[in-house]
């Protein structure tokens, strides 16, 4: 029973579903937007909001290499080059953009510039944000108010709290509708020209990281929404899959009464991340900031466990005064949960260890007094000699960690993406083991995306506007199933 | 040219031997590295943040609310930033306006001018105040100059 009928449907409603939904509006096609979440907007009011985009072809190059060879080059060039008018889209959209280039030391852990400087061509790019007022909200909520009344001027329909569960095809072969549970209901429902999947990624899919991630557990910044529909979908539907193991991965601390986790930053040096032994691995404020999880993800096959899951974040009262450890800009806590400026709050619950010496820390999270001593003691002496031996860290980044008191919090591999997804070609078309694209089948965003390795800051929902535009026009441009 | 309702408070130019833009990427962390009484910082948007700043007076410590606003930032050649103080409930005010300028000089080395300028200083603020806040902002070039030094 075809109990409704559009001409392209598309399964998700955060950045680029809405992207494609305005596209194919606005060329011609009757558009409806799937959404399982009480509420639309996906992960894009809770981003950090920056949109990448290149100012050279140029970048194509840098966008290889972090990928590793693994996405081809024609997909890149495609996406470069549409990208670069990404500040025009959003001005005919009628929003207006500001390059994001704050003040570091007022944004810790938000990268202005390249993730990789050290990569040729890094240069070729800016990040733009949707300018605003602070009465606005971030720059992520900022892009979504943009999206949502253009979704409202157009009157294109967004049914919520609909899980879809199957896409169907006809007898050639060709995707022609899905199978849908708007609240519980089973229905049908029929695309004459195509259908999207612009649902994101698997964040809060346990049994796909578990099988895909190598880091066990991790946690996720975004939507609970994101749990991987898209790759089962696709999956059913004959796609191949690509990019299965890439996650762009920070550090953040998981409170059981929040589904989602905090990501955790530091407005002061006086610092050190340590294993379950008490002892640093890493140049603490050196690692790209999408990158932690590769990091932590090292696994002892000796002890069998991975001795960096939980790493504990030690801290002195500088880094305890100086501001909060969250700083509510970004992920699905935002608006549920305002850290207290000067992390008094989290200490009252329990979330942040605090103790009158080294010794006492070391035992209240059961790491070994000796070795924490000894590894503060280290550290310490690395600052006054304005040297990091071991790490490395750049001397500017060097502050002891002093008292009176002493802190630690655990924190975690926590997702900001999932890269894995259906593989698509430069026109957005799903394709099936074979190569061949999937009639009438379409994806963009995070959903199989064009990422293949390193995390490019930006690059999510630069690839939603440009893959959601792509897939938009070329889903209306489509024949009519008629 | 100084408005007429701006006042020097403190003016410093010095030489680091090192490239502007290494001077440049560690100037807003030595900024802050060298307000120890600075608290409580909350990101309000790209330009702005607010905090708390405790400053001694005498025997005294005085909480002031800060609202701190990028007026310049032109990497790496200028930094400019407006500092909103309250304190006492409001008795004490101060805007100031802090600007450094960085210009290359020879031999891979960086001048940098640093100013900052009280802006609508109230009267009990001038009274009772100038002095110190002159002082303070004296001592903060001070320690910015001999952190870059040592950091270049």
């Amino acid at each position: 029973m075809q109990d409704i009928e559009c001409d392209v449907l598309i399964v998700g409603a955060g950045t680029s579903g809405s992207v494609a939904a305005i596209t194919a509006h606005d060329d011609g096609a009757r558009v409806l937007v799937l959404e399982k979440m009480p509420v639309a907007g996906g992960n894009c009011p809770i981003t950090g909001g920056n949109i990448l985009t290149p100012t050279k072809m140029e970048f194509v190059d840098y966008l290889e290499t972090l990928s590793f060879k693994t996405t081809d080059r024609d997909i890149l060039e495609t996406f470069v080059k549409a990208a670069m008018d990404n500040a025009e889209w959003i001005r005919k959209m009628g929003g207006e953009v500001v390059v994001f280039n704050p003040l570091q030391v007022t944004h810790p852990g938000l990268e202005a510039g390249p993730g990789f400087p050290q990569v040729k061509h890094s240069e070729c790019m800016v990040k733009y944000n949707v300018k605003g007022t602070e009465d606005e909200g971030p720059p992520g909520q900022r892009l979504w108010n943009l999206l949502k009344t253009n979704l409202e001027q157009r009157s294109i329909e967004i049914m919520t709290n609909t899980d879809v569960k199957e896409i169907v095809k006809n007898h050639k072969g060709e995707v022609c509708g899905v199978v849908a549970e708007p609240r519980g209901k089973r229905v049908s429902m029929k695309s004459k020209k195509a259908v999207i999947l612009a649902c994101g990624g698997y964040e809060n899919d346990p049994a796909t990281k578990w099988d895909f991630y190598p880091a066990k557990p991790i946690h996720s910044l975004g939507s609970p929404g994101s749990t991987g529909d898209g790759i089962r979908l696709g999956q059913k539907a004959g796609a191949a899959l690509w990019h299965m193991t890439n996650m762009a991965s920070t550090i953040g601390f998981k409170a059981p009464e929040y589904e989602a986790a905090f990501s955790i930053c530091f407005f002061s040096e006086d610092f050190i991340y340590v294993d379950r032994y008490g002892k640093r691995y890493i140049d603490e404020i050196g690692v790209e900031v999408h990158e932690f999880g590769r990091e932590m993800s090292y696994f002892d096959t000796r002890r069998i466990e991975y001795p960096r899951i939980p790493t504990w974040a030690i801290f002195g009262e500088q880094a305890r005064r100086r501001g909060p450890l969250n700083t509510g800009t970004v992920g699905y806590n935002r608006t549920l949960y305002t850290w207290s400026p000067d992390n008094s709050a989290e200490i009252a619950k329990g979330w942040i260890i605090q103790a009158k010496t080294i010794a006492e820390l070391a035992n209240k999270i059961s790491v070994e007094e000796v070795n924490l001593e000894n590894t503060i003691k280290k550290y310490n002496e690395s600052c006054k000699l304005g040297k990091d031996p071991e790490f490395g860290r750049a001397k500017e980044n060097l502050m002891a960690i002093e008292g009176p008191l002493y802190y630690a919090i655990p924190i975690w591999p926590v997702l900001y993406c999932t890269q894995g997804g259906p593989r698509r070609d430069k026109d957005a078309r799903v394709l099936d083991p074979d190569g061949e694209p999937i009639p009438r089948l379409y994806e963009a965003g995070e959903l199989g995306s064009i990422t293949g390795g390193l995390y490019q800051g930006g690059n999510s929902l630069a690839e939603c506007i440009v893959f959601g535009q792509i897939a938009g026009r070329n889903a209306a441009a489509e024949k009519s199933l008629d | 040219m100084v408005a007429m309702t701006e006042e020097i408070l403190s003016q410093r130019k010095f030489t680091i031997d090192a490239s502007q833009e290494r001077v440049w990427n560690l100037l807003g962390k030595v900024i802050f590295d060298s307000l120890p009484g600075l608290e409580r910082i909350q990101i309000r948007d790209q330009d702005r943040f607010g905090a708390l700043l405790r400053v001694k007076v005498g025997f005294i410590t005085l909480n002031m609310d800060v609202s701190g606003e990028m007026v310049d930032l032109s990497p790496p050649q200028s930094l400019a930033i407006v500092l909103y103080l309250k304190g006492m409930w409001g008795m004490f005010r101060l805007n100031q306006r802090v600007i450094f300028a960085l210009s290359s000089v020879n031999h891979g080395k960086t001048a940098v001018t640093s100013k900052a300028l009280g802006e609508k200083l109230g009267f009990l603020f001038r009274i009772i105040f100038m002095r110190k806040a002159k002082s303070f902002a004296h001592d903060i070039f001070r320690s910015i100059e001999e952190r870059l030094k040592q950091l270049a």
